[in-house]
């Protein structure tokens, strides 16, 4: 069975069709890659998958290792698994990150009928996790994203991901906003996560994190279709023709 | 004879004898109660009382009590108006518990002349030049039926001294109305600092009515927080006078209100001299039919220059029928003057609701925490400490699912802590 199986996804927002038929299949172990210019609809596609009401599904499915996603809530959707990390992380002054973040674990526990976490235990995990993506762990004391820099952020994306062990991690430029050293932390991070069970999709605009994250599939995403699926070396290709040879090419390939 | 006249009779009669509260009583009766005509009363109805024949005092304790622990504090406690001695700590040096009421420098409203009128004690407290008194807490519970308490208190704080008050106000209607109407007097010799904070709690039957009055001298400090958990009405009047060089007064008021419940505030802030600064922050929100008014008057004095004054009223609507108002009111008659105020009402957001929901936080406490979120900013500033746990732990039990949110780790670190 697949770990992801998205079918003809169609998702409209105030009114804007902006994801006009995805199929997307992702393997248990596989890291899948999506590329495409902006506003193609890469962000649209990791908030539908994580449930975000704002936009509305009017076509196609979306399971997670069979089992129907499309009727459940965010937080149903999070426990069954799925992690996004925010292309912009939401800054929430006055809910400490710890205080969050354990509530976070200990409902994605308490779904999968393990112990919860105490405060000790908790802790414990968080020392152990912090130094994987070398966040600084005083950061846990603040309110939820509120004044973190960009690159803290998206560490902390990862850090909760870690904290998390969800199934089907969705990055969404994750890289963006990252020095140099920060991307191969982060990586770094990433790459520690991969197991056989557990899947990826990766959203970026570069390259370079690519060759970190090193990924099975990549697709490119243009005008909310998948208008190119290759192996990594597409996203070579890509870096080298830019989008407009896809956009061209596909001219006669999908139809779109 | 109408109620009115009845009333008025029964005022005159207890404050016979005693010419600062006849002259109250005098007052009362030439205004009479308040209607919306009046614009300070505008957004109050006040129907519900306006008939009722009260008792002046009487009623008995209440049932379920605030019970703040706030360890370290001297607490004072009044029942159903009355200084009860048993129940309170020993009173520290300075505070009295007078049978004469004192005259309250500040201006009067209709609310104010009946507690004036109808109060028997004041609660007198006076801190010497550079004493820094243990923090009190002053405790009000009543319960009853049309029953009118008067609580007075009149702080002073000489040079350089130091205070926390805490007043906690709890009323409980047993088979008709509680009117409470406080009146506490803040007057701050230069360079004194107090802190005062009140919770008010009460029932679909209370109505808390009341004044807080500041006068800031030069270099004082004065910060002031209003909290009503619970009643019918909640009406506070602020008013603040810096009348020394470089005072400062922080004012904030926190409200979450259910039902039907009014929640309103008609704040004064008068800068008469050079360089004060004054800060104002109120926080409503509304679930149900509740309502929310907030006026806030900056007066700036001729000659008032360097005035720095900062004002916000922040709103956040639970249900499509809870009604938020806000009323700015600037009056500057100086040129070299900062004033700004703000006022934003809306529902929580959508963006934050679905960051921590996309974490697996169920939805109940996801809007639990987010009505944390936006209530912390206020009382993350209230004094003593434990009082930032007690109050947030009260706020907590009012929300769904609040119960499994922890207070002591809720709030992220303050940075001088972290
Ligand atoms: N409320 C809205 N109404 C109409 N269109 C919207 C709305 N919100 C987003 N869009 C549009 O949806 C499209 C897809 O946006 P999305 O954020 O998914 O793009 P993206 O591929 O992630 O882009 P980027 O690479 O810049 O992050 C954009 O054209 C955007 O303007
Ligand atoms: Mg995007």
């Amino acid at each position: 069975m697949s770990l992801l199986e998205i079918r003809n996804l169609h998702a409209n927002i105030d009114g804007t069709e902006i994801l006009r038929g995805i199929d997307l299949t992702v393997e248990p172990g596989a890291v899948h890659s999506i590329m495409g210019p902006n506003g193609s609809g890469k962000s649209t596609l990791a908030k539908v998958l994580a449930g975000d009401e704002a936009y509305e599904v009017t076509e196609g499915s979306i399971m997670l290792n069979g089992v129907d996603l499309m009727e459940m809530e965010p937080d149903e959707r999070a426990r069954e698994g799925v992690f996004m990390a925010f292309q912009y992380p939401v800054e929430i002054p006055g809910v400490s990150t710890k205080y969050f973040l354990r509530a976070a674990v200990n409902a994605v526990l308490k779904h999968r009928g393990k112990e919860e976490l105490d405060a000790v235990a908790f802790l414990k995990k968080v020392k152990e996790t912090a130094p994987t993506v070398d966040l600084d762990p005083a950061l846990l004391d603040r309110a939820v994203n509120a004044g973190f820099s960009g690159g803290e952020k998206k560490r902390a994306e990862v850090f909760q991901m870690a904290m998390l062990d969800p199934v089907m991690c969705v990055l969404d430029e994750t890289d963006s906003g990252l020095d140099i050293d920060a991307l191969r932390v982060v990586a770094n991070g990433v790459n520690a996560l991969r197991s056989p069970e557990r899947g990826f999709l990766v959203i970026t605009h570069y390259q370079r994190l690519l060759d970190y994250i090193v990924p099975d599939v990549v697709h490119v995403l243009v005008d909310g279709r998948i208008a190119r699926t290759g192996g990594k070396e597409l996203a070579l290709e890509l870096e080298d023709k830019g989008y407009g040879w896809v956009e061209s090419d596909c001219g006669s390939a999908c139809g779109c | 004879m109408t109620t009115m006249t009845t009333f008025i009779d029964t005022l005159n009669d207890t404050a016979a004898g005693d010419s600062m509260r006849t002259a109250a009583a005098a007052r009362f009766a030439q205004r009479g109660w308040p209607n919306r005509r009046d614009e300070a009363f505008r957004y109050l109805d006040l129907r519900p009382i306006k008939d009722i024949e009260w008792a002046l005092h009487g009623g008995t304790a209440v049932q379920s009590p605030m019970n703040l622990d706030l360890p370290g504090t001297r607490r004072l406690v009044f029942t159903a108006g009355v200084f009860d001695e048993a129940a309170s700590d020993a009173l520290p040096e300075g505070v009295t518990v007078e049978h004469v009421p004192t005259t309250i420098t500040a201006e009067d409203d209709q609310f104010s002349s009946l507690c004036m009128a109808a109060a028997e004690t004041t609660l007198h407290v006076k801190v010497g030049e550079g004493v820094t008194l243990d923090t009190l807490h002053v405790i009000h519970e009543t319960r009853g039926g049309d029953v009118l308490v008067a609580p007075r208190c009149v702080i002073e704080v000489a040079s350089g001294g130091t205070l926390i008050v805490v007043e906690s106000v709890t009323l409980e209607s047993d088979g008709g109305t509680v009117l409470c109407t406080p009146i506490t007097e803040i007057i701050a010799a230069p360079n004194a600092r107090v802190e005062l904070a009140r919770l008010v709690d009460g029932d679909e039957g209370t109505w808390c009515c009341g004044t807080i009055a500041v006068k800031a001298d030069n270099g004082a400090v004065v910060h002031t927080s209003t909290v009503p958990y619970g009643g019918a009405v909640c009406r506070t009047r602020l008013e603040s006078h810096l009348c020394g060089e470089t005072a400062h007064v922080d004012l904030r008021g926190l409200a979450v209100a259910g039902d039907s419940r009014h929640v309103e505030t008609v704040l004064k802030v008068r800068h008469a001299a050079e360089n004060c600064t004054s800060n104002m922050i109120f926080k409503h929100v509304l679930d149900d039919n509740a309502t929310a008014s907030f006026t806030g008057r900056i007066n700036v004095d001729e000659g008032a220059q360097g005035t720095d004054a900062v004002q916000t009223s922040r709103n956040m609507l639970l249900s499509p029928t809870a009604r938020a108002y806000s009323r700015p009111q600037l009056e500057i008659y100086a040129d070299d003057v900062k004033c700004t105020h703000g006022s934003t009402t809306g529902r929580p957001d959508p963006a934050a609701d679905f960051y921590l929901r996309a974490r697996g936080i169920d939805k109940v406490t996801t809007a639990s925490l987010l009505v944390w979120a936006f209530a912390s900013e206020v009382l993350d500033e209230l004094e003593p400490a434990a009082l930032r746990v007690e109050a947030a732990r009260r706020l907590m039990d009012m929300l769904p699912g609040g119960d499994a949110l922890d207070p002591t780790v809720v709030a992220p670190q303050q940075p001088d802590t972290a």
